[in-house]
């Protein structure tokens, strides 16, 4: 059995000042930083914040079928499977209309820039995904004028894809979390919800979503696809532990968008293991 | 009834003629079998479950997609296999610590995909049938209040 001796722990930020951890039993400090590099890797890869970034320049080639990386294509795929899951409420097209929000460059710089003048009258419905994005062995295709946010899906996933090298681990993307095995003292991993209630995890996925993390003044991060503009939910913050990080991101950002009333219903269709939620008024539910 | 070698010889082959074609035209018209892949069971089971390895199988397909999406630079084909194979998930970091970043998220991609292929889970983002190392159900329990989380989650 791992102890607590034996784990090998790093603390980090990615992805825009997000604090991430990894915390690996009977692994080694080489292990744990392949992680941490990883982890970088992929936000430079594939960040929208950076016009060289490979997904940017995705974005830039929207028309054509254009080749792809696995690690796009795949991700692509995966934005595919969170729309299908969400019913088209997890939409990665809805990268046009966050723009239009105000959330047109790092959230740092966002929120030290004076509130912006946000084009209501361009509000528009985010067109269904699949009907914009086609993916195949080693290409595939965007819409003209459409882009691509790979957001917290490109998080959850990754978080999923690094905790799986690992017997015994969890991994924090961001609030995205992967547990995997018995934790240091055999007993489960111990991870606390948005509404500060600890729980004891294993082999579980875990994540947090919300209108009180990335916000601004007259907007905040979380696209409502059927209208594409900000969500209009009661939901400040959601945690949802599911089987993976990247099924609990998806479930965690659907249930803001179906907001806080029809929330448990909505998880509950769907398979989440529990969840935990902060309304905007501050109360909580479970 | 004598029936000369020749003879012999010459029904002989025509059944193994036969039996052959028959064969092979039940796998052509039946190249996915119902049950495969086998998952074995995980719960309990060792650390060790990380290092099962699950056999691609015919790609899934969506909507918006075909094939595995994947498409791994061929100099890292061969990696690509020693990961599938490795028997421990030491063994698999092992094999990953010898490539940069880039090229592991181009192997993890590449795994995905082949894991999503084999178990055809297109829409379910990892739903327990889609993880690694198969069939894991999460386990979720109250922590006494007074616990000091590992980790905390948050809207970031």
């Amino acid at each position: 059995m791992n102890t607590a001796d034996d784990d090998i722990r790093h603390v980090f930020t990615a992805f825009g000042g997000a604090r991430c951890a990894v915390i690996a039993c009977g692994a080694s400090e080489a292990d744990v930083s392949a992680v941490v590099a990883d982890t970088y890797a992929l936000e430079q890869r594939l960040t929208r914040f950076d016009p060289s970034s490979e997904l940017s320049r995705f974005n830039a080639d929207a028309g054509p079928r254009v080749h792809v990386s696995a690690l796009l294509g795949e991700l692509l795929r995966v934005c595919i499977d969170a729309y299908e899951l969400s019913d088209g409420l997890v939409n990665a097209a809805c990268l046009p209309a966050l723009i239009d929000a105000g959330y047109d460059r790092s959230i740092t710089e966002v929120r030290r820039r004076p509130a912006v003048t946000v084009r209501t009258s361009e509000w528009r419905e985010v067109p269904p995904l699949p009907g914009v994005l086609e993916v195949g062995d080693g290409w595939a295709r965007l819409a003209p004028r459409c882009a691509i946010d790979l957001g917290g899906v490109g998080k959850g996933w990754l978080a999923d894809r690094l905790c799986e090298r690992f017997g015994n681990a969890v991994v924090n993307l961001g609030g995205d979390v992967r547990t995997r095995g018995a934790g240091p003292a055999g007993e489960g991993w111990t991870v606390s919800l948005c509404d500060g209630s600890p729980v004891v995890v294993r082999d579980a996925g875990l994540a947090t979503s919300g209108t009180s993390g990335r916000r601004w003044p007259g907007g905040h991060h979380l696209i409502d696809p059927r209208t594409g503009r900000p969500a209009r939910t009661g939901i400040a913050a959601i945690s949802v532990i599911a089987e993976t990080a990247l099924r609990a991101e998806v479930l965690a950002k659907g249930a803001c968008m179906v907001g806080a009333p029809a929330a448990a219903g909505w998880l509950a269709a769907r398979g989440a293991a529990r969840y935990a939620l902060v309304t905007s008024t501050g109360a909580l539910a479970a | 009834m004598a029936l000369s070698t020749r003879a012999l010889k010459a029904i002989s082959g025509i059944g193994a003629v036969a039996v052959c074609g028959v064969s092979g035209v039940l796998v052509a018209t039946d190249p996915r079998p119902e049950a495969a892949p086998l998952r074995p069971p995980v719960h309990g089971a060792s650390s060790n479950a990380a290092a099962l390895v699950i056999p691609s199988s015919c790609g899934g397909s969506g909507a918006a997609t075909s094939g595995t999406g994947a498409m791994l630079d061929p100099s890292l084909d061969p990696v690509l296999q020693q990961v599938r194979q490795a028997t421990s998930a030491s063994a698999r970091r092992a094999i990953l610590a010898t490539l940069t970043p880039a090229q592991r998220l181009e192997v993890e991609a590449a795994l995905a995909a082949l894991r999503r292929g084999a178990s055809g889970t297109t829409g379910r983002c990892g739903s327990s049938s889609a993880s690694a190392g198969g069939s894991i159900v999460p386990s979720v329990v109250d922590a006494p209040p007074a616990t000091h989380p590992l980790i905390n989650t948050y809207v970031s």
